[in-house]
C-alpha cells in the first residue's frame, strides 16, 4: 500500500488493483504511526472497489477496525451507477448521538450525581437483551415506529415536536418501508423501544467545561457549568436483524450483478435493483425505529432528573440541542467535480456536518451550520462540534464520530486486571454505574483514543469548528 | 457426530469486536466448533447443562456462509428463546443441517456472557489446513 501525506491532517492512499478511486484519511501523524500496521487501512482500500464510489474512500481520524468498511469510513456512491452496502452502514443502523440540555448548573445538584445515575439505570433498560422500557408492542405498533420514527415517540409523550426539528432528517426517513422488515426483527424490537443496548451505549451526564466558539455555543444553547445529558444508543436487535437479513442476500447476488468485492461484509447490490431497493427501505425504517428509541430515552430521562431532583418540567428546562445518526447510509445531493450529484452516502462510525446555508437544517442552526456530537471516554470528555462549508467540499459533509478504540476488549481487560475502574472514575469525579463489570474493564479511558486529540484533527483540518467541551460527571453504561 | 462444550479455540486480536480460528480434523467438526465457541462466548463461564434439543437448518450456499449461517442461527436461539449452545451434531448434507443441545439463559449464572450481537462475513474464512480444515469469524460485539 502506498501512503502519501497530501497536508498535516491528509494521508492518501493511492490507487491501485481495482480500486477506482484513492483513500483519504484523516489523521495527525503520530496517529498515521499507529495506524499503519493495522487492517483499517487495507478497508480504507477495499471499500474503494465498491462500484461507482465517488471522489475518495475516506476515514476520519476515529478510524479502526471494523468489519467490511472501518469504523470512520465515508463512502459516497452515485445513486444510478453506484451500489449500496449493508456493511457501509453495519449493524447497529443509525446508531447515535443525542444531546440534551438544561436550564441546570451540574454544581448545584453534585450531591446527588449518585441517585441520578441510578434512577437513569432503574428507569432505561441497559445490558444484552435489555427491554420493557415501556411494556412491549405487538407487531403492527411497531410497524408504526418503523414508519414514524421519534414521532411515534412524541406523540406518546416523550418530549415535543420541537425535538422533532432538532434531530437529523427531523427524526425519520420518509422513504421507509416497514413491510420489508422481516417478522423476526419485528419481534425482536417489539419491547425494546427505550431501551440503552450493551456495549458501548451509555447515557452521560456531562458538565459544560469549556466554550470554544461563544456565537454558535449560544445558539446551540450552552452556556459553561451547564448540565447536559449525552444518549447514545441505536436500532437494538431490530437493526442487527435487517442487516443480517440483507447481507445474506446480498452475498449471494453479488455474482448476478457481476460485483467482485475483496471482503465478503462489503457484500452489495446496484443501489436500485431489488435487493438494494429491499435493504434502502428496510434500513430506513430501522433508522427510524433508532430515532424512536432516543426519544423515547430522553423522554424517560427527563422523568428520572425531575423525580430524582423533585423539580418540575420548566425548572429541569430540557431541550433537545441536536440528534445525530453515525451508521447509515443517505441519500444526499453535493458538489462533485463542480456538478451537482444525487449520491447514496454511507457513514459507517462517522458523523453527518453539513456546513452554514445547508437546507436540511432547521432554521436556528442555518446560517451557523450543523451541530455534530462526539462522545468520547468515560473519564475524560465529549465534544459539541459544527459542521463547515469545507466539510461539503471534502468529506461530503462528515465527520467523525466518536474517540475510536485503540485497545481490544481483550487487552483491555488485562489492563483492567485487579483494578476497580468504577472506583478509579468516581476518584476523578465520574460516577459510573454497568450491569456487568466486565463492561467498564472494556469500556474503560485507555481502551480509546484521547478524543481532543480527534477532535482536533478534525478542527485544524476546517471540518468541523469546536464549540464546546463537556466533561462526564455521571455515566450509566450499557 | 456429536461434540459437546467445553471446546478450545484461539481468540485473536482485533480492535473492536472478537475474532476467532478453529481447527478441525474435518469440516463437520469446525462447524461445530465454532458453533461451540460461539454458545461458550454467550455462557460466560456459567453451566452448559443439555436441556433443550433443536433442529438448525442454516442458509449459505457455500462453505463460509454455511459457516457464518450456523453461527447466525445458534445466536438467533440465544435471542429470540434465551438459549445457549453446549453440544452439537453437523451434517454436511446437503441439505447442510445440525441438531443442537442447548441450555436455558440463565441472567445469574451467565452474567459474565460476552454480549455477541452478530456474526459478521468481515474476514471470514474456512479453508484446509495441513490434514484438517480450519476457520475464521469475527463476533460482532
Amino acid at each position: 500500500m502506498k501512503l502519501r501525506q497530501l497536508d498535516e491532517q491528509r494521508w492518501e492512499i493511492a490507487r491501485e488493483g481495482g480500486m477506482r478511486v484513492p483513500g483519504i484519511v484523516y489523521a495527525s501523524r503520530a496517529m498515521m504511526q499507529d495506524l499503519r500496521d493495522e487492517p483499517a487501512l487495507t478497508q480504507v482500500a477495499n471499500v474503494a472497489h465498491l462500484p461507482g464510489i465517488v471522489r475518495a474512500s475516506l476515514a476520519m481520524p476515529d478510524i479502526h477496525w471494523g468489519y467490511g468498511f472501518p469504523i470512520g469510513g465515508v463512502a459516497a456512491v452515485d445513486e444510478e451507477e453506484g451500489v449500496v452496502s449493508p456493511g457501509g452502514v453495519g449493524y447497529d443502523i443509525n446508531c447515535g448521538v443525542r444531546l440534551m440540555t438544561t436550564k441546570l448548573a451540574v454544581d448545584d445538584v453534585r450531591p446527588r450525581l449518585r441517585k441520578v445515575a441510578e434512577q437513569l439505570q432503574r428507569d432505561i433498560p441497559a445490558g444484552v437483551g435489555a427491554s420493557h422500557a415501556i411494556g412491549t408492542l405487538d407487531a403492527d405498533e411497531t410497524r408504526r415506529v418503523l414508519q414514524n420514527g421519534a414521532a411515534w415517540a412524541v406523540e406518546r409523550g416523550f418530549g415535543t415536536a420541537a425535538d422533532l426539528e432538532r434531530t437529523e432528517e427531523g427524526g425519520r426517513l420518509a422513504w421507509a418501508e416497514p413491510r420489508l422488515v422481516s417478522d423476526t426483527a419485528v419481534r425482536r424490537g417489539g419491547d425494546q423501544v427505550g431501551t440503552l443496548g450493551s456495549g458501548n451505549h451509555f447515557i452521560e451526564v456531562d458538565r459544560v467545561e469549556e466554550i470554544f466558539d461563544a456565537e454558535r455555543a449560544a445558539a446551540f444553547g450552552l452556556f459553561a457549568g451547564q448540565l447536559c445529558l449525552l444518549i447514545h444508543s441505536g436500532s437494538r436487535g431490530l437493526g442487527y436483524q435487517v442487516c443480517d437479513d440483507n447481507l445474506m442476500a446480498m452475498d449471494a447476488a453479488m455474482a448476478r450483478y457481476g460485483i467482485a468485492v475483496p471482503d465478503r461484509q462489503l457484500a452489495c447490490a446496484p443501489v436500485g435493483s431489488p435487493e438494494g431497493r429491499r435493504y434502502l427501505g428496510a434500513m430506513a425504517a430501522a433508522a427510524n425505529f433508532a430515532w424512536a428509541n432516543r426519544q423515547t430515552m430522553m423522554g424517560l430521562a427527563q422523568r428520572a432528573l425531575m423525580r430524582v431532583l423533585a423539580i418540575s418540567d420548566d425548572e429541569l428546562g430540557a431541550a433537545l440541542l441536536w440528534d445525530v445518526c453515525h451508521n447509515i447510509a443517505k441519500r444526499e445531493r453535493h458538489t462533485v467535480d463542480g456538478g451537482e450529484r444525487s449520491l447514496l452516502v454511507h457513514r459507517k462510525g462517522a458523523t453527518r456536518a453539513f456546513g452554514p446555508g445547508a437546507a436540511e437544517l432547521p432554521a436556528a442552526y442555518r446560517a451557523l451550520g450543523q451541530p455534530v456530537m462526539i462522545p468520547g471516554d468515560m473519564g475524560r470528555a465529549s465534544y459539541v462540534l459544527c459542521g463547515t462549508a469545507r466539510a461539503m467540499r471534502e468529506t461530503f459533509g462528515s465527520s467523525c464520530h466518536g474517540a475510536g478504540r485503540v485497545l481490544s476488549r481483550k487487552a483491555a481487560l488485562r489492563q483492567a486486571k485487579g483494578r476497580r475502574i468504577d472506583v478509579e472514575l468516581r476518584a476523578q469525579g465520574v460516577e459510573v454505574l454497568s450491569r456487568a463489570t466486565k463492561t467498564l474493564a472494556e469500556e474503560m479511558p485507555e481502551a480509546y483514543k484521547d478524543v481532543s486529540q480527534v477532535v482536533d484533527v478534525m478542527h485544524d483540518a476546517g471540518v468541523t469548528l469546536k464549540v464546546a467541551r463537556l466533561r462526564p460527571v455521571a455515566v450509566v453504561k450499557g | 457426530m456429536k461434540i459437546e462444550a467445553p471446546i478450545s479455540y484461539r481468540e485473536l486480536d482485533h480492535t473492536a469486536d472478537v475474532a476467532i480460528e478453529i481447527d478441525g480434523a474435518g469440516e463437520e467438526e469446525v462447524y461445530a466448533r465454532a458453533a461451540l465457541a460461539l454458545g461458550q462466548m454467550l455462557a460466560g463461564g456459567g453451566p452448559m447443562t443439555q436441556q433443550v434439543e433443536r433442529t438448525l437448518e442454516p442458509a449459505g450456499h457455500d462453505r463460509v456462509s454455511q459457516l457464518v449461517g450456523l453461527c447466525r442461527d445458534v445466536l438467533a436461539a440465544f435471542y429470540d428463546e434465551r438459549l445457549i449452545l453446549c453440544a452439537i451434531d453437523v451434517r454436511l448434507g446437503p441439505p447442510f443441517a445440525a441438531t443442537g443441545w442447548f441450555t436455558r439463559w440463565d441472567p445469574a449464572r451467565h452474567q459474565e456472557g460476552v454480549d455477541v450481537k452478530a456474526v459478521t462475513y468481515g474476514g471470514a474464512r474456512f479453508e484446509p489446513e495441513g490434514d484438517g480444515w480450519r476457520a475464521r469469524l469475527i463476533f460482532d460485539i
